[in-house]
């Protein structure tokens, strides 16, 4: 396993103005095929870790490196690089999918925002390139399991668990290496949630996709991450292998976080 | 005592798509049962059907019948709206997934309370802030000072489901319905809300009608459960057999999903573990 | 099954949409039909004086002889000139701006939303002053001033739309797919926010042509021999006794007008309306 760093936080410090700071003295690092949880109640500051490492917010203090070079809002030849490298899975999929558009157009959106399309060499006529787009559109849609005719339907067509997996074909479709996924299974149903989960984890092998996950469900973090980090009140309490952390927890506030999780009687 | 009967209700949709197909149970008072389905089971629409709250454009047949104070029982499908008024909240009451859209967002918390509680206590005055500061106690707010002179957008997300569940419970009701009342909560706020509806339901001697997708979190809170898929009711009984050996295909389903998600938390568990 | 109830209400929203369209289409028509054939011509004053209604004048004539269905056709026209100009440079103007309002931040966003509510407040017929002051009393000007006026309510519709959509996360996931702003108005707002506007320009439509009546009765609009209702409801004013059809006609046509785009941008709006949307 390579330990590529694709991004590190250090000293990281947030403050939206003028409010209590949100994040305080962040460290740690997204090695290449270590798939990261962040694990952390509302009002934990992991969203604004999110927004952080997506360029949408730059740190008060502190620095943000992606692929070793320090994140600057202002380089948009970085910004470039970052898009297609890094995408996003979002919690809802009813409102992270555009009702007006349909399927092939939403999967098609990266490759033709991101410049993919204009790149590829071979496809000179205006034909060739939409065929392409297609193919690519409905190999991106079989590998999350979904027929090739979900091209031509509208999202609201589509079961939540369903569309989460056309927003995960979305996320893909560009080949990036780095998923940022935010509570990605936490407003699906206990069968579709375990379903998202498994493709999750045979996406990251086939494509060899790094994941980072940020939930406040442990069992999520558990059945998608190697490493987690337990966020309290924007600071980092808890840091090491999943396993280790779930099996012995360290903190006072880690425990009570697994003792409150409900579980089924054996 | 039977305090509530739900007889081969039925829900058809505008284009005549059965919604909710011949459910069948029935409650006596102080017992609980859990409507345990996915999205489109139609647990949420039966929960609706008990308050007489579907939307006009839904039609259900069949029938659900509450037993009011003076042991009438009351068609909840075929009495006027106006009726349901009287009803609604001194008989039967409840408790939805997201509290905002059930609290005025213009009304102090404290103000909100006091009207439905000065009416059903008869109460005025200097009377009515007490009574409101008990029932902010009642529901374990540590604070109900400051909960009741805020407005509801600034107080949190666990303190306002309990503002919900106090404004719930404040004519007393018999019967509760509970429609996924913890699932957009943090699991710690979680585990605090479920046990205080416990023990109020408890304490208080009321009927539940506990719905959620979350097996883990109905094992918790009732021991009756029964099994919606798309509409019908395809497994009741105890949890416990439910757990250990349930007959359906589709429950089989849902108990292993939740099985194995649940398993993810074991010290056991080691990571690339397939199934 | 079916649901009486429900399908009545249904039945209810098409007639609203069908009656509309049938109303304002009716007067689209006979505003164009002007344009090649009308009874009479519009400034023939061969007729006798203020002649009540006959076979040979539908309408009667005013005091000068004027047959009135000619001059209430051409009327239509002015209106549905007046409508479609004015509403296509509210909409220009008014998504335009609407939209870089609503990806400004926090300062200029101020700005332009502060000036959009002042304007708002500014009366059209002031505004109409001011242009006819500029650039001289013509139909241009009328149109000119009502389009200003329409693209201020589009303008403030879609800044409020335009922020609604950017905050979802389909918004944002665009952005971070690299899809760039313009492309996003094109792909993420506009299908989005269309039927929206629709439903305000369509009743925009038919208020422009009553603005239009109210400059012309002013002697702001469409100057003469150009018949708009507004100049044959002046005209009217002093024979209203002795021939109060020269009144009724143009009044009355206004009156259809308004019921009608809002009959049509009442139906619009109940097609569009999300709740009886699928999902």
């Amino acid at each position: 396993m390579t330990t590529d760093e694709l991004f590190s936080l250090s000293g990281v410090h947030f403050q939206y103005q003028k409010s209590l700071p949100t994040l305080v003295d962040i460290n740690f690092a997204l090695h290449t095929g270590v798939n990261l949880g962040i694990v952390g109640e509302s009002g934990s500051g992991k969203s604004t870790i999110l927004k952080l490492l997506l360029g949408l917010l730059t740190p008060s203090s502190g620095e943000v490196r992606f692929i070793g070079e320090s994140l600057n809002a202002k380089n948009r030849k970085q910004e470039k690089v970052l898009r297609r490298k890094v995408q996003v899975i979002f919690q809802d999929p009813y409102s992270s999918l555009d009702p007006s558009q349909k399927v092939g157009a939403l999967v098609a959106e990266p490759l033709k925002s991101l410049g993919l399309v204009d790149e590829q060499a071979e496809l000179s006529s205006a034909s060739d390139k939409k065929e392409w787009t297609r193919e690519q559109v409905e190999s991106a849609l079989n590998s999350v399991d979904l027929p090739s005719d979900t091209q031509s339907r509208f999202p609201h067509q589509f079961s939540g668990g369903q569309r989460q997996r056309i927003a995960i074909a979305r996320a893909i479709v560009a080949n990036p290496q780095v998923l940022l996924a935010d509570e990605p299974v936490s407003s699906l149903d206990v069968t579709s949630r375990e379903l998202i989960l498994e493709l999750l984890k045979d996406l990251q092998k086939s494509r060899g996709l790094t994941i980072a996950v940020v939930s406040h469900d442990l069992s999520t973090i558990a059945a998608l991450c190697q490493e987690t980090l337990v966020l309290q009140g924007g600071k980092v309490i808890e840091q090491g292998s999943t396993r280790q952390i779930l099996s012995n927890p360290t903190t006072e506030y880690t425990t009570s976080l697994m003792k409150a999780i409900p579980r089924l009687p054996r | 005592m039977t305090l509530l009967k739900v007889e081969n209700l039925s829900v058809y949709s505008p284009s005549g798509e059965l919604l909710v197909d011949e459910i069948n149970f029935s409650l006596d008072k102080g017992s609980r049962i859990g409507l345990v389905g996915e999205s489109g089971s139609g647990k949420t629409l039966t929960g609706l059907s008990i308050l007489g709250l579907l939307p006009p454009s839904l039609r259900a047949t069949g029938s659900v019948q509450i037993k009011d104070q003076s042991e009438r029982w009351i068609d909840v499908l075929t009495t006027s709206e106006s009726a349901l008024n009287q009803i609604r909240g001194s008989l039967v009451t409840a408790v939805f997934q997201d509290p905002l859209p059930s609290l005025d967002p213009l009304m102090k918390v404290g103000r909100q309370l006091a009207l439905p509680i000065s009416r059903h206590q008869g109460i005025r005055g200097k009377e009515v802030s007490a009574a409101v500061e008990e029932a902010l106690l009642s529901v374990k707010i540590s604070q109900p000072g400051r909960v009741a002179r805020s407005f509801p957008f600034e107080i949190s997300g666990g303190e306002r489901q309990r503002v919900a569940i106090a404004m719930a419970l404040a004519c007393d009701p018999s019967l509760l319905i509970a429609d996924e009342p913890t699932t957009s909560l943090d699991v710690q706020v979680q585990a605090e809300v479920l046990d205080l509806l416990d023990e109020i339901v408890e304490k208080r001697n009321m009927s539940l009608v506990f719905i959620s997708h979350d097996l883990a979190v109905v094992s918790k809170i009732v021991g009756e459960v029964l099994v919606l898929q798309k509409g019908r009711t395809v497994e009741n009984g105890s949890v416990g057999s439910l757990l250990s050996n349930p007959i359906n295909p589709y429950s089989r389903e849902l108990v292993a999903s939740a099985r194995r998600l649940d398993a993810l938390l074991d010290s056991s568990f080691e990571f690339g573990d397939e199934r | 099954m079916t649901q009486p109830l429900v399908q009545s209400v249904k039945e209810n929203l098409n007639k609203r949409l069908i009656f509309g369209s049938i109303i304002v289409g009716f007067i689209i028509v006979a505003g164009l039909t002007s344009i090649f054939w009308t009874p009479y011509k519009i400034d023939d004053t061969s007729g006798l004086r203020l002649e009540p209604s006959s076979l040979s004048h539908l309408l009667g004539t005013d005091k000068l002889g004027r047959d009135l269905l000619s001059r209430t056709m051409s009327g239509a026209l002015v209106a549905v000139e007046v409508g479609f100009f004015a509403v296509l440079i509210g909409l220009v103007l008014g998504l335009t701006i609407g939209i870089l309002a609503g990806y400004a931040q926090k300062k200029s966003d101020d700005a332009i939303s502060s000036t959009l509510d002042i304007l708002i407040a500014f009366p059209t017929l002031l505004l109409a002053m001011l242009v006819v002051t500029a650039r001289g009393q013509s139909l241009a000007s009328a149109i000119i001033s009502i389009g200003i006026g329409i693209s201020i309510i589009v303008a403030r519709l879609t800044r409020q739309l335009t922020k609604k959509i950017l905050a979802t996360d389909f918004a944002l996931a665009a952005k971070l797919s690299g899809t760039s702003r313009i492309r996003v108005v094109f792909l993420h707002i506009l299908p989005n926010i269309w039927h929206t506007i629709l439903v305000a320009v369509a009743l925009q439509f038919g208020l422009a042509g009553l603005a239009e009546a109210s400059l012309s009765y002013l002697g702001l609009g469409a100057p003469p021999p150009s018949a708009s209702w507004g100049s044959l409801l002046q005209e009217a004013q002093s024979t209203i006794y002795t021939s109060p059809i020269s009144a009724i006609a143009p009044g009355l046509s206004l009156v259809v007008l308004v019921i009608g785009v809002n009959l049509l941008a009442d139906g619009l709006r109940i097609r569009f309306d999300p709740q009886s949307r699928q999902r």
